[in-house]
């Protein structure tokens, strides 16, 4: 099968003369599809930088680029945007949703800019609100939805337009960990729906989600393995997360805070305590900083 | 289509939530727009109000008047020496002379334009102009009498014959003869008052002939030690004549007269309207000009906030960037924003224009006149200021570098 993202010797170099920095060196991955990476590492390893290449927000200095099987080096900037509109679905820290609009619209934003009818886009972005249980948010600003609602509204913006390939620039970096949690289910469901991930991350306990872990020191990559992924990774039956939170929204529609709290009530606990701690241990042994 | 639909959304959206400078930006626009508009449907009123004048005049007028009128090959006035309305005037006693015996004229009136003061009593008329002419002036510029007569050749120096509104602002009535009033200084008795004569404003002849009071030539010389000096002579044609030729014959002799110097034109009352058009076409489009340069502050202002606002919204710029917007996108964004504020100032400023040119026209008495020019201007002008002053903000928005503007904090 054609691998979704191929790079060959992948370099960016930044500063002039005495002052360049290093910041990606000679990197060369290769990532199928269907696959959940998470690319760990200190700050300064080249995680952001090679995210933003991926992403084509950025160019590198040296090194091929292959999306979908296609060269991107050579590619306008117009065409770039187009293709960020139509492969690629971005999830940041910070969330980045548009202060001055409503949820629904933000979600709509790749489907605007493809040039979709504003009904036709405004249905799509409630129908994939509806599985993040946030259909009774739609015309909420964003500055009235807590942490995790508004990384979720995030993750449905990065969706909505059915990209090819989903980039997560430190998802949970800003959240509890309770939310985190929830984001992380949210990607986790994403992924066995066959999306591919590549995410970024610092934190051990929200790496072990992915099945494919990436270490990189100084902008190179120190260490590439994967992780079983045949095993769910909650024994709960598969929606029974989202359909506590859906319950949950009917019966209180006014308390975002509330909605969680139902929704945690509603979940099972893990059955498999024991087996995720050991994988977490696992997790830890590989990041060299250990855990925060 | 979809797109310009959800730029101009985006566009309205963002400039509610900034109402306020929104809406100081705007009334810059609208300022510079409104003044335009306002000089603009000013001057076409006047304009109609010339040709109303020039109606009323009648059709086999010939007034002379001083400077030379340079005729185009089709005989049509292309230019004509406005500074000799400035100067002492060339036309002298012996051309009036010459004018009353050429073959075609029925009459000849004299026109000398005294400035001073008239009072009665205390009241002292304001706008009001002082007339020598000769007891032919009534029928060459086609003057009623309400009461009393017109001066003849039998009426004393010290008579006056009042317009209506100069009567009834001085002595209260339109029939008192017999009163006396002050030209100058000097007492003269009113032995007629005149019918309310048309249209208000004769700028063609540059005075109100509601508000004249007409003397006789000597008197009105007297005021002037004794020198005459003709603004005009107002000639009507004999009827079988024809008014262009008479108007040739009377130019012929009149430049003998003058040694072969042309210093006068003999204007046909088309004519009269032409030259006073073309005056006014300059006036007007000079203090439009001056108008103008208030929109371009406008446009400055609306320039400047635009760059504010693309400062303030890099984070924006960058997320738009990262879902996908390409950098036109982005450019038609923000040049849609500020051309929404300027074409809404536009919209606006025509609205007001009208308004205030309705207010000061009436307070002259004539309405300000419409023409398909003005609006097309005052709109066109503004949108082409939103897309002159919106352009550069929008590039710069367009241009930022995504990754730098998705790390921007305000």
């Amino acid at each position: 099968m054609q691998p979704v993202i191929e790079i060959f010797g992948l370099s960016k170099l930044f500063g002039v003369g005495d002052a360049t920095t290093v910041a990606l060196d000679n990197v060369t991955l290769t990532i199928e599809k269907g696959e959940f990476v998470a690319i760990m590492g200190p700050s300064g390893s080249g995680k952001t930088t090679l995210m933003n290449i991926l992403g084509l927000l950025d160019t590198p200095t040296h090194g091929e680029y292959f999306l979908e099987g296609k060269s991107v080096a050579d590619l306008s900037q117009r065409r770039r945007a187009k293709l960020r509109r139509d492969h690629i679905g971005m999830i940041f820290q910070n969330f980045n949703l548009l202060s001055r609009v409503n949820v629904i619209e933000n979600v709509a934003l790749p489907l605007t800019y493809r040039g979709t009818l504003n009904v036709s886009g405004l249905t799509a972005a409630s129908k994939i609100l509806k599985t993040f249980g946030l259909n009774e948010r739609e015309y909420y600003m964003p500055y009235q939805l807590s942490g995790g609602q508004l990384q979720r509204v995030a993750i449905a913006r990065a969706l909505v337009a059915k990209p090819a390939l989903i980039l997560a620039d430190e998802p949970t970096g800003n959240l509890d960990t309770k939310s985190s949690e929830i984001i992380m289910e949210e990607l986790a469901d994403i992924h066995r729906q066959g999306n591919t991930i590549i995410m970024v991350t610092h934190n051990p306990d929200v790496a072990i989600y992915a099945d494919r872990i990436i270490q990189m020191v100084d902008g190179q990559v120190a260490s590439d393995s994967k992780q079983p992924t045949a095993e769910p990774k909650q024994k709960v039956p598969l929606n029974t997360f989202r359909k506590a939170m859906r319950t949950a929204a009917k019966a209180s529609i006014d308390f975002a805070d509330a909605t969680e709290a139902m929704v945690e009530e509603a979940l099972p606990k893990p059955p498999k305590r024991g087996a995720r701690k050991a994988r977490k241990k696992a997790a830890n042994k590989r990041t060299k900083r250990g855990r925060r | 289509m979809p797109r310009l639909f959800s730029n101009l959304k985006i566009a309205l959206n963002n400039l509610r939530a900034t109402r306020v400078r929104t809406a100081l930006t705007i009334l810059g626009i609208i300022i510079g727009v409104t003044s335009v508009t306002a000089v603009l449907a000013l001057s076409e009123g006047v304009k109609n109000v010339i040709r109303n004048q020039a109606q009323l005049l009648g059709d086999n007028l010939i007034s002379v008047r001083p400077g030379r009128a340079t005729r185009g090959p089709d005989g049509k006035v292309v230019a004509y020496d406005y500074l000799a309305a400035f100067g002492s005037s060339t036309i002298t006693e012996r051309d009036l002379t010459t004018i009353q015996s050429t073959e075609g004229v029925k009459i000849a009136a004299p026109l000398m334009l005294v400035t001073g003061s008239i009072k009665h009593n205390d009241t002292k008329a304001a706008n009001s102009t002082i007339m020598g002419t000769t007891d032919d002036g009534a029928e060459a510029l086609g003057l009623n009498i309400k009461a009393g007569q017109f001066l003849d050749k039998k009426t004393n120096a010290d008579t006056v014959v009042l317009g209506r509104d100069l009567a009834l602002e001085l002595l209260g009535s339109d029939t008192s003869i017999g009163q006396q009033i002050l030209l100058r200084g000097k007492t003269f008795t009113v032995i007629g008052v005149l019918d309310y004569f048309g249209s208000s404003a004769t700028i063609s002849t540059v005075f109100d002939m509601n508000r004249t009071a007409f003397v006789q030539l000597h008197a009105a010389k007297s005021f002037n030690q004794g020198i005459s000096n003709l603004q005009q002579v107002a000639v009507r044609v004999k009827g079988g004549f024809n008014a262009d030729t008479v108007a040739a014959n009377i130019e012929q002799k009149i430049i003998a007269n003058h040694d072969s110097e042309e210093d006068i034109a003999v204007l046909r009352p088309h004519e009269t309207i032409e030259i006073s058009d073309k005056l006014f076409q300059m006036l007007s489009g000079a203090i439009s000009a001056i108008a103008a340069i208030s929109i371009l502050v406008g446009g400055v202002g609306v320039m400047n906030i635009m760059l504010v606002s693309v400062t303030e919204r890099t984070r924006e710029i960058g997320i738009r960037k990262a879902v996908g917007a390409t950098n036109r996108q982005i450019l038609s964004q923000f040049l849609i924003e500020a051309m929404v504020m300027s074409a809404t100032g536009g919209v606006i400023g025509l609205c007001v224009g009208y308004a205030a040119a309705y207010g000061m026209a009436t307070l002259y008495g004539f309405l300000p006149g419409f023409e398909w020019y003005i609006p097309t201007v005052a709109i066109g002008v503004s949108f082409v200021v939103g897309l002159l002053f919106g352009a550069w903000p929008a590039i710069k928005a367009a241009r930022k570098d995504p990754i730098e503007a998705l790390r921007y904090f305000q």
